[in-house]
């Protein structure tokens, strides 16, 4: 039995409501969940469930307001400034919309990732150029944003996600802009990065064409934990 | 540092994007800070021009009358203050100055236009102002005179050298540059004689006694010597002295000073309006990307730091056309106008802090927005 101080994400009775007083609405009921580090889990279910709250929550970009969440050993219901960066630095952000700064060129957009991490300033350079490569854009490296496609922009925006070898990526439908050999592409670094390094991977989706690449399927409906099934097993 | 580097590159790429919204922008900054300059400028001359005289007066102490407040205002003595002074221990020479407003005739127009006659002994030194002190023989004949090369055009063009002065004729014999002010288009330098023909006033009355050192004589105690000899209607200055009351006088004296002094102040608040409005848009067009910043753990402290790099950017992008534009159109203005207009290396450096100020305020104002920013608006 894995200690929770091991476990990547653990999640105990996790309320969340948007809005206060007698207009809140209450998104997420008692959710207990829990995530070994290296494990690639998939969350689907209809829209409005809460999944992609539940996801903001993982990465900090909201605070809990009832249960406990604690990921990678930090407890996200007391962390604060500076220590809610460095947290946040851990993280692969993947969203449904890429934000790319039109003025960076594709290198440049995922050079902003490297940056937060200068120990490994030295190869960094090397590992966006093969990683971009990798995603299909070897010869885009120096395009902006409305130079490229809807899904080389998306591949961007994974890049800039994965290229610091993050302890827990949070994606939200990153595959949605892709076609079927870069979603392939997209899945295998995911699963590489999870198998091989360890990463905790926790992806939001409604594509089925992805959901046999995971090692679980976690369903939420209506704010509630339906179902969690391991699919390795 | 390389992040900070990283940082203020990242800052330029942003500013640099977009070179439609780039040239309105650094426009908008160029016109805040040429209203600024050109007030600054106008200022200036104001106060150059008020003491242009007196710079240009070869004297170590001058004895006025003690209501003559300021320099340019006609308050006469009796010269008899001019050998009391001269009676003075460490005072070497002293030589008299008489100043009068005369009505200047354009021969072309048939229009009158206020001259400033200043006459003075030629047989003694009186200015600093070499093209008087190589001509000043011409002066000797009656009835001649040196024209303001810096005055106005309004004088009017004179074929034959001769001019029309309140009435009579005077012969222009050479010129000397000295400028106009804000009383009038110029000036006209004579004899003692001539300036007693030309004006009818009386030799006993004098508007300044120009009193000069002896080699080694201590200049305060000589002021003191003179503050105890003088009679109370009449005060001594060092030349220094009544350059510093005058520049006072007009800094804080005046309302022209003071208009002129809003006029910096308005420039200044439009340019941070224009300024605000650049990097509110800039912020908001990029608040997506800037949340996603802060969602890959980058600080609010940097999100600030790359506005205000922006900012000091844009600024210094505004600031170089602005400085160019406005020492043109000052330039201009001095030529057409015979003002000393123009800006000074202290006043260009004073406009480039202004213009930063302006634009970091503008900035902080700006960062109001991502202070506010929530990475969760993303999902």
């Amino acid at each position: 039995m894995t200690s929770a101080a091991n476990k990547a994400i653990e999640i105990a009775g996790l309320d969340y409501s948007f809005g206060t007083g007698e207009t809140a609405k209450q998104v997420l009921f008692e959710i207990d969940l829990s995530l070994e580090p290296g494990e690639f889990a998939i969350m689907t279910g209809p829209s409005g469930s809460g999944k992609t709250t539940l996801l903001s929550l993982v990465g900090a970009l909201r605070r809990p307001q009832g249960g406990q969440l604690n990921v990678l050993g930090h407890d996200l219901n007391t962390l604060e400034s500076p220590g809610l960066e460095s947290y946040r630095q851990q993280l692969g952000f993947i969203f449904q919309l890429h934000n790319l700064f039109p003025a960076l060129t594709a290198f440049q957009s995922v050079q902003m990732a490297g940056d937060l991490h200068p120990e490994a300033a030295d190869q960094m350079d090397d590992r966006i150029r093969a990683l971009l490569t990798q995603l299909g854009l070897g010869e885009r490296l120096d395009y902006r944003p409305h130079q490229l496609s809807g899904g080389q922009r998306q591949r961007v925006a994974i890049a800039r996600a994965l290229v610091h070898r993050p302890a827990l990526v949070l994606a939200d439908e990153p595959t949605a802009a892709l076609d079927g050999e870069n979603t392939e592409i997209v899945l295998g670094l995911l699963a590489e990065l999870a198998h091989e390094r360890g990463t905790t991977v926790l992806m939001v989706t409604q594509d089925a064409r992805v959901f046999e690449s995971a090692d679980r399927l976690i369903n939420l409906v209506d704010g509630q934990l339906d179902s969690d099934v391991r699919l390795s097993e | 540092m390389l992040k900070l580097m990283r940082a203020v590159v990242f800052s330029f790429r942003l500013l640099m994007h977009e070179r439609g919204r780039l040239i309105a922008s650094v426009g908008g900054v160029t016109f805040a800070l040429l209203l600024m300059l050109l007030q600054i400028g106008f200022r200036n001359a104001l106060l150059d021009s008020a003491i242009q005289l007196l710079r240009e007066v070869d004297a170590d102490i001058l004895v006025i009358n003690k209501e003559k407040d300021p320099f340019l205002a006609r308050n006469r003595m009796h010269k008899e203050r001019l050998y009391q002074a001269l009676s003075v221990e460490g005072v070497e020479s002293a030589s008299p100055l008489w100043i009068a407003l005369e009505q200047w005739k354009n021969l072309e127009e048939e229009t009158l236009h206020p001259i400033r006659v200043i006459g003075f002994n030629p047989r003694e030194p009186t200015f600093l102002i070499d093209e008087v002190n190589e001509n000043v023989d011409k002066l000797n004949r009656i009835g001649t005179a040196f024209l303001d090369s810096h005055a106005r055009d309004s004088y009017g063009k004179l074929p034959d050298g001769i001019a029309q002065v309140s009435l009579r004729e005077i012969e222009i014999v050479g010129s000397f540059p000295l400028g106009t002010d804000f009383e009038v288009d110029g000036s006209l330098l004579v004899s003692d004689e001539t300036f007693f023909e030309l004006t009818r006033q009386s030799p006993d009355w004098i508007e300044i006694a120009l009193l000069r050192l002896k080699p080694g004589a201590e200049m305060n105690r000589v002021l003191e010597n003179l503050a105890l000899t003088l009679p109370g209607d009449v005060r001594a200055f060092s030349k220094a002295q009544l350059i510093d009351r005058d520049l006072d006088y007009w800094r804080t004296g005046t309302p022209i000073s003071v208009i002129l002094l809003v006029g910096v102040a308005l420039g200044f608040a439009v340019g941070v309006v224009i300024c605000y409005q650049i990097l509110y848009t800039e912020v908001l067009d990029h608040l997506a990307e800037f949340a996603t910043l802060k969602a890959m753990g980058y600080g609010d402290s940097y999100i600030q730091f790359v506005v205000m790099v922006e900012s000091v950017l844009l600024s210094a992008l505004g600031f170089v056309p602005s400085l160019v534009l406005g020492s043109f159109m000052l330039a201009v203005l001095g030529w057409s106008s015979g003002l000393p207009a123009g800006i000074s290396l202290g006043d260009a450096l004073n406009v480039g802090l202004l213009a930063v100020s302006m634009c970091t305020l503008a900035g902080t104002l700006a960062l109001r927005k991502v202070r506010n920013l929530e990475p969760a608006e993303l999902f």
